[in-house]
């Protein structure tokens, strides 16, 4: 459980100004948030590492 | 990764042309064009221009094929459309101008609107972005600009982010390297590729290897 969560990430949509909950481990959009503002809990990334 | 045909319903199997940092524009082509599109077209044209985005349109291009084939292919290759619409439009090019971009949406290109202030967009298209043709033009097309920027950084960061799916991550940055050229864009999908080719079903591996062609 605690390593499914670790791949569990968050980044803003421009497009649309929402968050989006990203499960890195499977590469997959797990949920778009539709209130303004992060989920909670969740790492925020911002830039690409590389 | 499929894609349809609007002209016959078949997957595409040919290879995509890429049109980098390029708008297609939707709009009313041909003359005698009404004068207020023809000032927002001139308008629209110097902004892009200053943005370094090539403008197209249905026009720009002779294949001798379908009409329609045609638009697809360039909205297929290109990165943004922008649809000008005023009131004198007839209902006929209005009509086109939505199919187009419903089109664009469906396949993930950046789209905008440039108005006449008192042309009113339609309830399913409220969430498309649009500008009206105003004093104030300049300014609201460059925060647009800033915000393709945005969406350009977003998808370089999806790309890696979905890496454990290697067709959505090469997609994701083939889409930041639309807005923007940038040889490394091409160098992290040819990377991408060459480790996962071996998973990647041949439909997919065909778009991405027409993607790869531009490095």
């Amino acid at each position: 459980m605690a390593k499914t969560k670790k791949n569990i990430v968050q980044t803003k949509n421009p497009r649309t100004g929402k968050y989006v909950k990203i499960d890195r481990s499977k590469g997959r959009i797990v949920d778009s948030k539709k209130s303004d503002g992060p989920y909670e809990g969740v790492p925020v990334l911002r830039k690409r590492s590389s | 990764m499929i894609v349809y045909s609007p002209i016959n319903g078949e997957v595409l199997t040919d290879a995509v042309k890429f049109y980098p940092r390029t708008a297609f524009i939707m709009t009313q082509l041909g003359s005698p064009l009404p004068e207020e599109l023809t000032t927002i077209r001139n308008g629209l044209k110097k902004e892009l221009l200053k943005f370094n985005f090539i403008e197209v349109d249905a026009s720009s291009f002779v294949t001798g094929k379908d009409f329609l084939d045609k638009i697809w292919k360039l909205i297929l290759g290109a990165p943004l459309g922008i649809a000008i619409l005023t009131k004198d439009m007839t209902e006929k090019t209005i009509a086109n101008i939505y199919y187009e971009l419903g089109m664009m949406d469906a396949l993930g290109k950046e789209s905008l609107i440039v108005k006449s202030e008192s042309y009113e967009i339609p309830s399913d298209f409220k969430r498309t972005e649009y500008v009206n043709f105003n004093s104030s033009f300049e300014s609201s097309f460059k925060k647009f600009q800033t915000n393709l920027d945005e969406r350009e950084s977003h998808y370089w960061l999806m790309g890696e982010l979905m890496e454990a799916d290697p067709v959505l991550a090469i997609d994701y940055i083939k889409r930041a390297y639309l807005l923007t050229p940038r040889g490394k864009y091409i160098n992290e999908a040819r990377r991408l590729f060459n480790i996962n080719k071996d998973k990647i079903d041949s439909q997919s591996k065909l778009h991405i290897k027409s993607f790869l062609k531009y490095g």
